[in-house]
């Protein structure tokens, strides 16, 4: 029994002494970029089609409340920049278009309609941005917690639109 | 593009025609009824086919493998714990990504079940999609614990408070099945250069990791447009996990510490 204690410390030495030159004898077989580089030509080459995705996928309120924040900010950008265009393109100044606006006899529906449908984006942006910047800080990821806050957007968002356009 | 593909032991050679143009496999299926009746609806090109058989487990995984035994030998998924610990048969079920292994079955049976691979990913053969880009991006966070001083290796544990060890709580389980980076659109549109939840999760894991001294190297690893910043927040990570994780506050917790954490900048100087 004593032979066998002595052997087996034997080769437990000798294994921590060698442990640290094969660490590195053998490197990794491919690195994560090899694998990323043969994954894109095999299935380019291999010409794999490619599962659905949007046509598919189950539509939610978050996922739906995300897309339209992309939306309004972008349909909110180009506004203000086509108005910044318009000013410094169009002959007339500013006063002279808010007459032109007042001569044409609008119905009251449809200028409510119009304050309204300008004021919708801007609302809803600007308090789901808020709820971004919550997000950001770290606050009110759970589930329950993200479609609650989104509601509360959501709800925000149609009382101060009518507001806005009830001015 | 929307490929159907279905070919069954005793249909016609028209149907045999159409598999060279397939790939994403759909199947369409009526609920199962848990102790009794299996009624099987198969919809394609406008034929419809009923089976009717007894006795199928109630979860879809259970569902799919009746009908690769007794309907359509052919039908290619993977699978493995049967238990929702192995994260193999993770597939997009109803529009959203799930285990088919923890699914169970509508009883309503006059409800059709879509089942599609997981969403925009090369497939394979069917429900099976090439899994290598993941995998691929899982390996280039460097998933293991990394030590300044490596001389204590092996000599004894490394301590840990219970504290530090609760950190891990709702991370350590992900499965790496995939259905979080597959639900989340910005990974549909920039798969190649952004890591997804499920690996950034993974980073995150390991930058926290009290007994990890890299959390520096493993931020600035992420300093680039792409493979953190793609995140926005659109939340269907933390909706379709099928373990109840959170990638989505992970990533935030991420965003949180690569803006205040002072990197060291480990390359230079």
């Amino acid at each position: 029994m004593l032979l066998t204690t002595v052997a087996r410390q034997g080769l437990c030495s000798s294994r921590l002494q060698f442990g640290v030159l094969y660490r590195h004898a053998v490197p990794m077989g491919t690195t994560a970029k090899e694998e990323m580089n043969k994954f894109w030509t095999k299935n380019t080459r291999l010409n794999r089609p490619v599962s659905p995705h949007v046509s598919i996928y189950k539509w939610s309120v978050p996922m739906m409340m995300s897309i339209s924040h992309r939306g309004t900010g972008v349909a909110l950008s180009s506004g203000i920049s086509a108005f910044a265009l318009a000013a410094l393109v169009l002959p007339e100044s500013y006063p002279y278009y808010l007459d032109l606006i007042h001569s044409m006899s609008f119905g009251p529906q449809f200028l409510a309609f119009s304050k309204f449908a300008l004021a919708f984006p801007v609302a809803y942006h600007t308090f789901n941005g808020i709820r971004h910047l919550i997000w950001d800080l770290g606050k009110g990821f759970r589930i329950p917690e993200v479609y609650r806050s989104g509601y509360i957007v959501i709800a925000l968002t149609v009382v101060t639109s009518i507001g806005l356009a009830a001015m | 593009k929307m490929f159907a593909c279905i070919s069954f032991t005793r249909s016609a050679v028209a149907f045999r025609n159409c598999r060279t143009l397939v790939v994403s496999c759909v199947y369409e299926f009526a609920s199962v009824s848990i102790l009794c009746v299996c009624k099987v609806i198969i919809k394609y090109h406008k034929i419809l086919m009923t089976f009717s058989h007894p006795r199928c487990g109630p979860m879809v995984l259970d569902a799919l493998i009746k009908i690769k035994n007794e309907m359509d030998l052919t039908l290619t998924f993977r699978r493995s714990c049967r238990e929702g610990i192995c994260g193999s048969c993770a597939m997009n079920i109803n529009g959203g990504n799930t285990l088919a292994c923890l699914n169970k079955i509508d009883t309503n049976t006059s409800k059709v079940m879509k089942i599609y691979p997981l969403p925009r990913m090369y497939v394979v053969k069917d429900l099976v999609p090439d899994m290598s880009n993941f995998f691929a991006q899982y390996k280039s966070i460097e998933p293991y614990l990394k030590k300044k001083d490596e001389s204590k290796q092996g000599k004894e544990q490394y301590l840990q408070s219970i504290e530090d060890r609760q950190k891990l709580d709702g991370l350590y389980e992900c499965l790496l099945c995939a259905c979080c980076s597959t639900s989340c659109p910005s990974y549909w549109w920039n798969g190649d250069k952004y890591l997804g939840p499920a690996v950034l999760t993974q980073a995150y894991r390991w930058m926290i990791d009290s007994r990890d001294d890299f959390i520096e190297e493993r931020l600035s690893k992420l300093q680039d447009p792409f493979s953190l910043y793609r995140c926005h927040t659109i939340m269907n990570c933390t909706k379709t996990c099928p373990k109840g994780l959170n990638p989505g506050k992970a990533i935030a917790e991420i965003k949180k510490m690569m803006a205040t954490y002072k990197e060291k900048r480990s390359s230079a100087i």
